[in-house]
């Protein structure tokens, strides 16, 4: 039952799209749902009975799907090689090999008649060499492969400036709920951004580490900010430790709309434990012909911060 | 509105003119001991075998027939029938007193006519418990519950294990109103479901709408589970009780003025956390966590009555309810409470009136148990209600109902409270609606064998202010009204009417042949972000972007008596298609979302089933047996690429079988067994990888199921001999006798050494062996 409870809080931990304010009441929230029911029940079974083994593996069969083409593409303003990766859905049993899909034609074109089909380095990466990102434009990535067509279209956003960026270093046994007080410092980034009020705004913060790891992430939109300074924060969390002194780049992407679906729905390595969810389902892809993945366009602005000391 | 007046006056001058010439004999029906009223005791006259009538909720009864010397019968079930022989040659008031059938050991159960009632009432989709019945059958920990009876009748069904939520005839939890003493029970449930928050001992009486509602109730598309509390006993004062392995429970009761006016207080705690606390604090168990955990529930009954004339009655009753859990740094309480004053009044003998107000709250806070840096987020529903109902009783098997009902809600979904001024208060917005209803229906017989009963509801919801109110598309906001400044005043109404029809055939005194059809609507909405139910699932009310529910119901049944009524079989089927029904958009986040209608769908739904029971009512063998076929289905645009496909409550097969026999020497054997069709659930079919982390790939919503779920419940009971005033037995109970893993869950995983994805399975209850023991005096 313990394991349960840990198992529940690390698939909380590890769900990316919230800020830290937020991240307690999810955390509060899912805890008291999912969790206390069990715990405390089992408290008491174990206490009078000691009769229970709560949990088991069990097989169960699950009509295999037919594999699917899944996506990562990204296109920014930076002047930079694009990349998109190909891979294919596998059944559970295939879980540790996914196939990377080779062979493939990948084109990427923009609406000032530019186009560029991208080389394959192997291992299903396909990478571009001339193309250069230009807010404002759209952009088709059209991908051949076992005698299909999957195409996305996206147009760039524009640039959005950060107004204030910083990163501070948090005790973790402050008043958040359940806390394990196993971890005792977090590190929470706040940001202040200044809305633009002309168009719908989607955001995603990337934060790439040491080796250029993405580590955090968080998608948001202006839905209820249209033009405001939105003025949020969320938590730098990951496997890999901070040290104090350490750089990290923080990017913010402005991304359209079908990534940004794509990013608000993905749970990363979450969404197995379905019960958590009234809906659970797949991440809303931007890729047509029932492709998986995204089409990620975007402009960037980066910043670079170090971890603080105190 | 004005033609509804016109309406309901000319039916009651034509009812009137047809009273003409004829007496009316009107009433209280008792027992004779505690001088509690019954509830739908039979009253027939032998010399006019048609005529059959029962006494109201408040045990009254108004029968009018011409001038002339009858034999009045009376009979409920647990009572001897009594006969009483008037003459009438004017209007007369007569109460009657049945006494308590003795329980003996070699009993000859005397045939009464009344045996049939199930055939010959003009009522379908209606099952009531009676709480002898409730009490004889295994309890879960010894906790014998109400709700979790009901779950082993046809068409009602389990939530999930432990959980008190039902799902009747393909509803979902929250179509389901439930009415203690008329105050709304919106969490009907202890210790996160596994328990009910009826006490049995202060319970008189459980019905279950599930088919046509009467037009009295509204509010909820499936069911009304309409629960009355005990009146005490008003000839003299007793003491019940019951103590068992994790609660214990009390209830005194007696007269507040002999025969006047009467009180009861019923009470119940559990103990497991002491109990806990021992074993960690003496080292049995060795997890220091669990010293500081809080975990228990308590609840209190309280209702006394007092007649202040032969025709003015006064109740007043109250429910107060929490649950306490905790562990170090995390604390989660919740509760309700209830209160009722009603005042009930005789017009004459044919115009019984009853009023209420009605006060009814649910709560929950949260907090991080901290006393340096407090977190608190509460949250609440409140509801206000004025009720007037009034019944009108006239010539052979003439009734008519007809009243209003006015409800404020006033919903706070969450609301933080801290003294940590660094952490971001965030509370969502609170909401008012009122919602009222008007209503009438007419019962009557057309033939001897024909009875048909028609009725009208108008229901009307308003939402007030304040602003702002966002309006979505799927998500996307796309307009908002934000120049509502004042909490008082409307901003978006629905009216909605209700119409609602049976009629019955009786074939011969053992066959009938019933029919229905009712169209409910509900203005509040549950949204449930978990499959198990939970005291922080959210009430929405209708609003610009959640339009009222509506369900359409036909139903038919067929009925039927063996062996001089020692059988009952019922065969019912049901098609139900609803209308605007609320789910989810993919990845929807609800909890604690101030903008969470944008997380919502909309959509349709329809349910349909064969519901059968064969029920052994009498004798020392006794129980039943149910069964139901159904499907369930929903069917929105954005999901399975707008098919139908099941909701998750949609069971195939559900069976309950439920047997008590009665031993020499005081025993009593009961079993139940349950089985049915696990839930549809949806599983990953398979997994990508995005970045670095595996992505589970999912194909249909609901398109698993579950294992089936079945288990195997016993219980022996020791009644031992009376002393005196003191009765007193002692019960044995074992859930889950045969030990079967049920499955309470399945989550899927990726194994940290093969890296392999498995499936695992969590099953609560292996077996729970308890023991009780009950005393009154």
């Amino acid at each position: 039952m313990k394991l349960l409870s840990q198992h529940i809080t690390k698939r909380i931990d590890r769900d990316q799209f919230h800020s830290v304010s937020e991240m307690k009441k999810f955390k509060s929230q899912d805890y008291v749902r999912n969790t206390m029911a069990v715990v405390c029940i089992c408290m008491l079974i174990t206490a009078f009975y000691g009769l229970t083994s709560c949990q088991k593996v069990i097989s169960i069969d699950l009509n295999s799907a037919s594999p699917q083409l899944v996506v990562e593409a990204n296109v920014s303003d930076k002047p930079e090689p694009y990349f998109v990766k190909l891979s294919n859905t596998v059944n559970f049993s295939e879980i540790t090999e996914v196939p990377a899909v080779t062979g493939a034609t990948v084109e990427i074109s923009d609406s000032s008649g530019n186009s560029e089909t991208l080389s394959e380095t192997g291992d299903g990466i396909y990478r571009s060499s001339t193309l250069k990102g230009t807010p404002g434009h759209k952009y088709t990535l059209t991908v051949k492969t076992g005698g299909q067509t999957y195409e996305s279209v996206s147009r760039m956003p524009f640039p959005v400036g950060i107004l204030n960026l910083k990163v501070k270093r948090e005790a973790d046994n402050g008043p958040g709920f359940g806390g394990s007080g196993d971890q005792s410092v977090r590190y929470v980034v706040n940001y202040e951004i200044s809305d633009p009020v002309e168009y719908k705004n989607y955001y995603r913060f990337a934060v790439y580490y040491k080796n250029g790891i993405m580590m955090s992430r968080r998608v948001f939109d202006d839905q209820f900010h249209n033009g405001k300074i939105i003025a949020d924060d969320f938590e730098l969390h990951d496997t890999v430790n901070f040290n104090p002194g350490d750089t990290v780049m923080i990017e913010l992407q402005s991304i359209d709309r079908g990534a940004y679906n794509f990013f608000r729905t993905l749970r990363e390595g979450g969404g197995g434990l379905s019960f958590l969810s009234a809906s659970p389902s797949n991440p809303i892809s931007n890729i047509s012909n029932n492709g998986l993945g995204y089409f990620n366009v975007c402009s960037v602005t980066n910043r670079m911060l170090i971890i603080p000391e105190k | 509105m004005k033609k509804i007046i016109a309406c309901l006056a000319a039916i009651f001058w034509g009812l009137c003119i047809w009273g003409q010439g004829r007496y009316t004999i009107s009433g209280y029906v008792r027992d004779d001991k505690s001088g509690e009223e019954l509830i739908g005791a039979a009253i027939g006259v032998n010399e006019l075998p048609s005529i059959g009538i029962s006494t109201n909720a408040y045990g009254y009864y108004s029968l009018t027939i011409p001038k002339g010397k009858y034999t009045i019968m009376v009979n409920f079930i647990g009572y001897e029938m009594l006969s009483f022989p008037v003459d009438l040659t004017g209007n007369l008031k007569q109460n009657f007193n049945l006494t308590r059938k003795v329980k003996e050991l070699n009993e000859v159960v005397v045939m009464s006519e009344k045996r049939n009632d199930n055939v010959t009432k003009n009522q379908m989709g209606v099952e009531k418990l009676n709480i002898q019945e409730i009490k004889s059958l295994p309890a879960f920990f010894g906790e014998r519950d109400v709700l979790k009876t009901l779950q082993l009748l046809p068409g009602i069904k389990s939530a999930g294990e432990g959980n008190s939520g039902f799902n009747v005839r393909g509803g979902t939890t929250d179509q389901n109103l439930i009415l203690l003493d008329g105050a709304t029970v919106y969490n009907a449930s202890h210790l996160m479901g596994f328990f009910s928050v009826f006490n049995p001992d202060a319970i008189k009486d459980v019905t279950v709408y599930k088919g046509s509602l009467p037009s009295e109730f509204g509010g909820r598309l499936s069911s009304v589970l309409d629960i009355k509390m005990n009146e005490g006993n008003n000839k003299e004062y007793e003491v019940e009780g019951g103590i068992g392995l994790i609660s214990s429970r009390v209830t005194i009761d007696g007269p507040i003025v002999k025969d006047k006016g009467s009180f009861i207080i019923s009470a119940r705690r559990t103990y497991a956390d002491l109990i806990l606390h021992s074993l960690v604090s003496t080292n049995i168990i060795r997890d220091s966590t669990l010293k500081d955990s809080r975990l228990y529930f308590y609840d209190l009954n309280a209702k006394a009555n007092y007649n202040l004339s032969d025709r003015d009655r006064i109740f007043l009753s109250g429910y107060f309810g929490k649950d306490v859990l905790g562990i170090t740094s995390f604390g989660f309480d919740w509760g309700n409470s209830t209160a009722t004053l009603r005042w009930n009044h005789l017009f004459d003998n044919k115009l019984f009136s009853n009023t209420s107000l009605v006060f009814n709250d649910f709560n929950y806070t949260i907090n991080n148990g901290s006393t340096t840096h407090p977190i608190n987020i509460i949250s609440k529903i409140r509801d206000y209600t004025v009720k007037q109902d009034y019944q009108y009783s006239s010539g052979n098997n003439n009734q008519v109902k007809f009243g209003f009902i006015s409800t404020f809600h006033k919903m706070v979904p969450g609301t933080i409270t801290t003294s940590d001024t660094n952490t971001i208060r965030k509370s969502l917005p609170i909401r008012n609606s009122v919602e009222n209803a008007i209503y009438f229906s007419h019962d009557f017989r057309i033939s001897l064998k024909l009875t048909a009963n028609y009725g009208l509801r108008i229901s009307e919801f308003s939402l007030l202010g304040t602003a702002p109110f966002y309006i979505y598309d799927s998500y996307n906001l796309i307009d908002s009204v934000k120049n509502v400044i004042d909490s008082t005043r409307k901003v978006k109404s629905f009216v909605r009417p209700e119409p609602r029809a049976s009629l019955s055939y009786v074939i011969n005194d053992r066959n009938s042949l019933k029919v229905s059809y009712a169209r409910n609507v509900q203005y509040l909405h549950l949204l449930s972000n978990s499959t198990t139910g939970s005291p922080t699932d959210m009430w929405i009310p209708s609003s610009y972007n959640t339009v009222p529910e509506i369900s359409d119901q036909v139903a038919f049944g067929y009925f039927r008596n063996f062996k001089n009524n020692n059988y009952e079989l019922s065969a019912e089927i049901y098609y139900k298609n609803l209308l605007h029904q609320v789910d989810y958009i993919k990845g929807a986040i609800l909890n604690f979302n101030a903008n969470v209608e944008s997380q919502l769908i909309y959509g349709k739904g329809r349910a349909y089933g064969l519901e059968l029971l064969l029920k052994k009512k009498y004798g020392r063998f006794n129980g039943w047996i149910s069964y139901t076929l159904s499907r369930t289905e929903r069917r929105f645009e954005d999901i399975n690429d707008g098919n139908w496909y099941p909701a998750k409550q949609d069971r195939t097969h559900d069976i309950s079988v439920v047997a008590v026999y009665d031993l020499p020497r005081g025993w009593t054997l009961s079993g139940t067994w349950v089985y049915n069709t696990g839930n549809a659930v949806t599983f990953p079919k398979g997994a990508y990888i995005i970045g670095n982390n595996v992505v589970f790939l999912y194909t249909d919503r609901n398109g698993d199921r579950m294992p089936a779920y079945h288990r195997f419940d016993l219980s022996a009971t020791k009644q031992f001999a009376k002393k005196g005033h003191y009765e007193s037995n002692l019960n044995f109970s074992i859930y889950n006798a045969y030990m079967h893993d049920n499955a309470y869950m399945i989550t899927f995983r990726q194994n940290e050494t093969t890296r392999q994805i498995e499936a695992v399975q969590t099953t609560l209850f292996r077996i729970v062996p308890s023991v009780t023991y009950n005393f009154k005096f």
